[in-house]
C-alpha cells in the first residue's frame, strides 16, 4: 500500500497509545478471571471425583487456560502496538527532519514524496550552472531519503499488520500454553529489537547487575519483557520475586502443555511433577502464606523453586535445599509442605511479629539412589559434582534474594537436608561465602568442610540437627569403608562428605531433635510438632537463645 | 489408626487442656495437618504424623506466663502424662499422653501455643492440611488480640 508524506506526518500516535493501554487493561482483567476460575471454581471442587468430576475439571481447566491464553495474547498485542509506535515514530521523526532540510533549501514536496525545485523553473543563465547542478543533486539526495523513509514506514505497517493477524484465534477457542509461546516468539522476533528488549541478561549474570538492568527499564518495558520473555525473566536471579512468580506461572503452563497426554515414559515423571506444582499453587492461592513460584524449568530432572511468603519484603528468609532422591513432584508434595511448615514454625516462634518467607530450592539435580543399600554409599550419591554445581547455583540464588530485597537486609537462613546439606556446604565454601546469617544442616552426611568456620558464617550460627538413630549422619568415610574399624578409629567423626557437623571437632552447634527410629528419623526433622522443626523456626526467626541444644558427638 | 481418629485424639487432648485453664483463655485452632514419614531413600513409609497447633488469642502478660505454664503442666501431670523434654531457657515443655499423643506448651514472643500430635497414623498417601481449623484463609494474624482482666494484667 502506498503511503503519502502527509499520512505519515498525520499518523495519530496518541490514539494508538490509548489502544495499547486498553489491551493492557484487558490482559490484566483476563488474568484475574483465570485466577478466579482457579480459586473460586477449581479449588472448591478439588476433592470431587468420578466421571462427572473428570468432565467438569476438564472444562474448568479449559476455561481457565482460555482466560490465561487471552491474557497473554492481549499482552502480546500491547507489546506489538508499542513496538509499532516506536518504529513509526522513528520514521515520523526522520521524515520531519528531512522535510525541514528540504524546506530550508527551498524545495517543495509532493504528497508522494517527490521534491520540486521552484528555482529549477527559472531560465538558465541567471545562475551558475555548477551551483544549479549541485542543487539538483542535493534535491535528488533528499528525495531518495524521503522515499526510503516512506518505504520503511510502509514496511513497518505491513510487518505489524501481518504479525497481529497471526494472533487471531479461531472460533471455539481451545488453546494451550504452547500457542501463546509460539505467538510470543513471533512478536519477540519482530518487536523486541524495536523496543530494545532483545538484551535480557544471560542466566548466571551477577544478580546485582540483573537488578540494575531491571530497575533501569520503565514499568511499560518491564511488562513487555514479561510478555515476550517469561522463560528468561522467571528464572533470572536478581528479578523481583513477584515478577518471577508471574512469569513462571506462564512457564509452568507451557511446560505442562509441552506434552499432550499420554506423555512419553521418559518425561512422565517431570510432567507429573509440573502438574503437582500447579495443583499446589491452585490449592494454596490467596492463603497465608502465599505461594510464589520463583523458578521452574525442564533442565535435567526438572527445576522448581517455591516460596511461601515474599522474600523481597520478608524480615526473615529461609531457603531449604532438599537431598537424596528428591524429584520435581516433591516440591508440589512433601518438600513444599516442609517449606510451609518451616514458615509456620518461624511465625510461631516469633509470635507473628515479623514477616517470613520460606523457600524450597530444587535448582539442581538431586542424586537418585534406588535401593536401601544405595543410600549413603551409592556412587550417584557420592558423586560430588551435582552438589558442586548445585552449590554454585544456590549461592547465586541467595545473592539474588539480597539483590531484590526491599528495605533493610533480611535475616537469611540456609537449610540443607541430607545430600542437600552437602550442596549447601559447597555453596557456603565458595569465595566470599553465601549471604546467609545462619546455616542449618539436618540429617547431614557432611558438607565437604572440616570445620564450621569454613562455611563462612560464625560457628555459633552453624546448626546441626542429627538424630543418633539417623544412619545418614553416620555415613562412613572412604577410610572407614576400606579399612573398617581401623579407618573409623583414625577419625571417628569423619563422614562420607567430611567432618560430622554434629561433632565437637566440627565446632558448630547441635540443636535438639526427637530421637526417632531408623530409618524414618532421617526425614523426621521436618515433622510437625517435632523438637527439630520447632528449633528450626527459632533459628529462622532470629531467636538463637531459645533453641534447645544437645551434646555434640 | 486412621487420620480421622488421630485428629479426634489430638483435639481431645487440646480441648481438655484448655478446659483445665482458669480463668478460661480465648484461643483458635490452627489447621490440622500431616507430615509424611520417609525412609532413607526419601520414600513414604505409609505413616504420617497428624498434628494441630492452637494459638492463644488472650494476651498473657509476661508476669502471668509462668502461672499459665504451671496450670497446664499441673493438669498434664494429673492426667498421667509423662515429661519428654523441657526448654530450660523459657517456659516450654513437651509431655506424652498414655495414648501416644505428644503435647507441647510453647511461647514465641507474646504468643502462647499449645500443640498436639500423634505419629503412628496410617498415611492417606499425601501430606499437608487436613482441615483449616479456625483459619479459613491461612494463618493470618496469629498474634494475641484479646485482653483479659486476669491474664493480661
Amino acid at each position: 500500500m502506498d503511503m503519502t508524506v502527509q499520512q505519515l506526518a498525520d499518523l495519530n500516535v496518541s490514539a494508538l497509545e490509548s489502544a495499547k493501554e486498553e489491551w493492557a487493561r484487558i490482559s490484566s482483567s483476563l488474568e484475574g478471571y483465570g485466577d478466579r476460575v482457579d480459586i473460586h471454581m477449581r479449588r472448591t471442587v478439588g476433592n470431587w471425583t468420578g466421571d462427572a468430576a473428570v468432565k467438569a475439571h476438564s472444562r474448568m481447566e479449559r476455561l481457565r487456560n482460555n482466560f490465561q491464553f487471552g491474557a497473554q495474547e492481549c499482552a502480546l498485542v500491547r507489546a506489538a502496538i508499542d513496538a509499532f509506535i516506536e518504529e513509526i515514530q522513528g520514521s515520523q521523526r526522520k521524515m520531519q527532519d528531512v522535510l525541514d532540510v528540504a524546506k530550508r533549501t527551498g524545495f517543495l514536496v509532493t504528497p508522494m514524496g517527490e521534491l520540486v525545485d521552484p528555482a529549477g523553473a527559472e531560465p538558465p543563465g541567471g545562475e551558475d550552472p555548477e551551483a544549479a547542478r549541485k542543487r539538483d543533486e542535493r534535491r535528488e539526495e533528499l528525495q531518495r531519503f524521503i522515499f526510503a523513509v516512506l518505504g520503511q514506514a510502509v514496511e513497518t505497517d505491513a510487518k505489524y499488520g501481518q504479525i497481529l493477524s497471526q494472533l487471531m484465534a479461531e472460533r471455539g477457542l481451545k488453546v494451550d500454553g504452547l500457542e501463546s509461546q509460539r505467538d510470543a516468539n513471533i512478536i519477540s522476533k519482530v518487536a523486541a529489537p524495536g523496543l530494545r528488549l532483545d538484551s535480557v541478561p544471560e542466566k548466571g549474570t551477577d544478580p546485582a547487575n540483573v537488578r540494575d538492568w531491571w530497575k533501569g527499564m520503565s514499568e511499560e518495558e518491564r511488562q513487555e519483557q514479561l510478555a515476550l520473555h517469561p522463560d528468561l525473566i522467571g528464572n533470572l536471579d536478581g528479578i523481583p520475586a513477584r515478577t518471577r512468580d508471574k512469569a513462571n506461572r506462564v512457564n509452568l503452563d507451557r511446560l505442562i502443555d509441552m506434552y499432550p497426554e499420554p506423555v512419553p515414559d521418559d518425561v512422565e515423571e517431570r510432567h507429573e511433577g509440573f502438574k503437582k506444582i500447579r495443583n499446589r499453587l491452585i490449592m494454596d492461592a490467596e492463603e497465608e502464606p502465599e505461594p510464589l513460584l520463583l523458578g521452574i524449568g525442564p533442565e535435567g530432572q526438572g527445576r522448581a523453586i517455591l516460596s511461601y511468603g515474599d522474600p523481597d519484603t520478608a524480615d526473615n528468609v529461609a531457603a531449604y535445599v532438599p537431598g537424596l532422591n528428591t524429584q520435581l513432584g516433591d516440591v508440589g508434595g512433601d518438600d513444599g509442605d516442609r517449606a510451609r511448615d518451616v514458615w509456620k514454625s518461624a511465625q510461631k516462634a516469633d509470635g507473628g511479629g515479623h514477616k517470613t518467607a520460606s523457600i524450597v530450592w530444587l535448582g539442581y539435580d538431586a542424586p537418585q539412589a534406588f535401593s536401601d543399600s544405595d543410600a549413603g554409599t551409592d556412587a550417584s550419591v557420592a558423586e560430588e559434582e551435582r552438589g558442586r554445581r548445585g552449590g554454585r547455583d544456590f549461592g547465586r540464588f541467595l545473592d539474588g534474594i539480597q539483590a531484590t530485597h526491599q528495605g533493610e537486609r533480611p535475616h537469611v537462613t540456609a537449610i540443607g537436608h541430607s545430600y542437600g546439606s552437602f550442596t549447601l556446604g559447597q555453596a557456603a565454601q565458595r569465595e566470599g561465602g553465601i549471604p546467609a546469617d545462619d546455616i542449618i544442616l539436618v540429617g547431614s552426611p557432611g558438607t565437604g568442610a572440616q570445620r564450621a568456620e569454613d562455611l563462612g558464617v560464625s560457628p555459633d550460627h552453624v546448626w546441626a540437627g542429627a538424630a543418633d538413630s539417623d544412619a545418614v549422619t553416620h555415613a562412613p568415610s572412604d577410610a572407614e569403608k576400606i579399612f573398617g574399624i581401623w579407618g573409623h578409629m583414625t577419625d571417628p567423626h569423619e563422614l562420607h562428605f567430611g567432618q560430622d557437623p554434629a561433632s565437637e571437632d566440627f565446632g558448630g552447634r547441635r540443636f535438639a531433635v526427637n530421637p526417632g527410629w531408623n530409618p524414618s528419623s532421617h526425614s523426621d526433622y521436618f515433622d510437625r510438632n517435632s523438637e527439630s522443626l520447632r528449633n528450626m523456626g527459632k533459628i529462622v526467626s532470629g531467636r538463637p537463645g531459645e533453641v534447645t541444644t544437645e551434646e555434640r558427638r | 489408626m486412621g487420620v480421622g481418629e488421630a485428629v479426634k485424639k489430638i483435639d481431645t487432648a487440646l480441648d481438655d487442656t484448655f478446659a483445665a485453664v482458669s480463668p478460661p483463655l480465648k484461643w483458635r485452632k490452627g489447621p490440622a495437618g500431616m507430615s509424611q514419614h520417609r525412609n532413607l531413600l526419601n520414600e513414604e513409609n505409609g505413616e504420617v504424623t497428624v498434628s494441630r497447633d492452637c494459638y492463644v488469642r488472650t494476651k498473657v502478660s509476661k508476669s502471668k506466663i509462668a502461672a499459665l505454664a504451671e496450670d497446664v503442666e499441673k493438669h498434664w501431670k494429673a492426667k498421667g502424662y509423662e515429661l519428654e523434654s523441657r526448654n530450660r531457657k523459657m517456659p516450654s515443655f513437651r509431655y506424652s499422653t498414655p495414648e501416644g499423643v505428644s503435647v507441647v506448651f510453647d511461647v514465641g514472643g507474646d504468643l502462647v501455643t499449645i500443640s498436639a500430635s500423634i505419629s503412628d497414623t496410617k498415611s492417606p498417601g499425601r501430606s499437608g492440611d487436613i482441615d483449616k481449623g479456625d483459619f479459613p484463609h491461612g494463618l493470618k494474624d496469629i498474634a494475641p488480640d484479646v485482653r483479659d482482666p486476669y491474664w493480661s494484667k
